[in-house]
């Protein structure tokens, strides 16, 4: 018996056959334990990863926002660099560049993790008032040596970071912080226009019921 | 819900992909630049996470990636469809991370540092809908997990082509191989993915028959 190939089950199990090829595979499978099996095993899998379920993406403005702070922080970063490099016209001081921004870092990251914790509590508050103050202590205990850890990892992500900035010249901090200035500056004043054209736009087509959201 | 005549007014004002990232490339357009975003930050995004398995460092790469689009913006060959560079760039960035985590673990003195990032990504990486089941979330965790266990190669084309839903011509131009290639990679994920997934999802649900005998998961669970 001649056995389709594995790469024409995936055209098969992923539908991009057309549906005369279609039904031959259909066919073959009919007659064909091997080919039934091996397919069964694969059709299994596929079932099993649509088990992994993530969260729907948490409303448009997630990216807008993180987007501008991110690159505000990159600006900050930029500017601290500009700043020590036009000082001593020599390469970067990583050490004075990381005393400097390090506090800030801090303070992101704590405030991050604040806000992470009240989401938790949040959540758990209303779903598990029932749950063992042991377990309860327990995950606190180890949710704190988690932070601590992750802030461990981000300082030496930083540190890297900069000393990769180390080895490259003004010239490029300057372009690269336009980059960033003009991206922050683009990303939300875009995202408000595109938003603001929008509504005019429903305003205008759906005069009778303009109560209704154009973003649905 | 949209009306037909809000839909063709709507049609007018839009542009392809190539068009946007055309104006972006030579006139530093705004508005382009945010319906470039607007249009892929979901595809992206979910991209990263799933080659990541975390979905704050996903959040993180995704934005990043649009961060290189502007700033590699004149280096976008018109010729070439805009979500593959784009999926290439945000793919590289995934790479870079898995890369580095790995180092970080190899170089990784203390045992602690690996267990408390476990701990904090189970904190926080499921983030389940508030109605979503507790063994729901226990499966997904494992195919999560399970996933994490394939080498890049074959995840990647199990994410492109499973979750996102590129056919497999696509993710042979943003791979650069042969379309051949992508579907026995694709063939040979999938087996794999049945070898690690049928022994604890079998399990998974025994287990969970049982618990549902006589009291309910949820009062089982806590
Ligand atoms: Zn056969």
């Amino acid at each position: 018996m001649n056995h389709p190939s594995r790469e024409e089950w995936m055209s098969y199990l992923y539908d991009e056959l057309n549906a005369d090829q279609s039904a031959n595979l259909q066919a073959h499978l009919h007659t064909c334990p091997d080919c039934k099996s091996k397919v069964n095993e694969w059709q299994a899998a596929r079932s099993g990863l649509d088990e992994w379920r993530v969260p729907k993406r948490r409303g448009r403005v997630v990216l807008a926002q993180p987007m501008v702070k991110w690159a505000a922080a990159a600006a900050i970063v930029l500017s601290i660099g500009v700043g020590i490099g036009r000082l001593t016209s020599a390469p970067l001081d990583v050490q004075q560049v990381r005393a400097a921004i390090e506090p800030e870092m801090r303070q992101e990251l704590r405030r991050e993790f604040a806000q992470l914790f009240r989401d938790q509590l949040d959540k758990s508050a209303s779903t598990t008032l029932a749950a063992s103050t042991e377990q309860t202590r327990q995950l606190l205990a180890e949710f704190a040596r988690a932070v601590e850890a992750k802030r461990t990892e981000d300082y030496q992500a930083i540190n890297a970071a900069l000393d990769k900035l180390q080895s490259q010249r003004l010239a490029d901090f300057f372009s690269l912080k336009k980059d960033v200035d003009t991206m922050a500056v683009l990303t939300e004043s875009g995202f408000r226009r595109a938003q603001q054209q929008l509504v005019q736009l429903a305003d205008y087509t759906q005069p009778a019921n303009s109560s209704n959201s154009p973003q649905h | 819900m949209r009306t037909a005549p809000f839909a063709s007014l709507r049609s007018l004002f839009v542009i392809t992909d190539e068009q946007a990232m055309w104006r972006v490339q030579t006139q530093d357009d705004e508005t382009a630049f945010a319906q470039l975003v607007r249009r892929w930050e979901g595809p992206i995004q979910r991209l990263c996470l799933r080659m990541t398995g975390d979905l704050h460092r996903g959040e993180d790469l995704a934005q990043e990636a649009f961060t290189r689009v502007f700033a590699k913006r004149k280096e976008y060959q018109p010729s070439g469809k805009f979500s593959t560079w784009l999926w290439r760039i945000a793919l590289n960035l995934c790479y870079d991370e898995l890369r580095r985590r790995q180092r970080r673990e190899e170089t990784s003195l203390d045992g602690m540092c690996g267990e408390a990032m476990a701990a904090l990504e189970a904190f926080v990486a499921p983030e389940p809908a508030p109605d979503k089941s507790l063994v729901e979330q226990e499966r997904s965790e494992l195919v999560r997990k399970a996933l994490m266990q394939l080498t890049e190669t074959y995840r990647t084309v199990l994410v492109m082509r499973h979750y996102e839903d590129l056919k497999f011509r696509e993710i042979a131009d943003v791979l650069d191989v042969p379309e051949g290639t992508v579907k026995s990679r694709m063939a040979e994920a999938l087996t794999q993915m049945n070898r690690i997934l049928k022994p604890i999802l079998a399990v998974e649900s025994a287990k969970n028959s049982m618990k549902s005998d006589g009291q309910t998961v949820e009062s089982v669970m806590l």
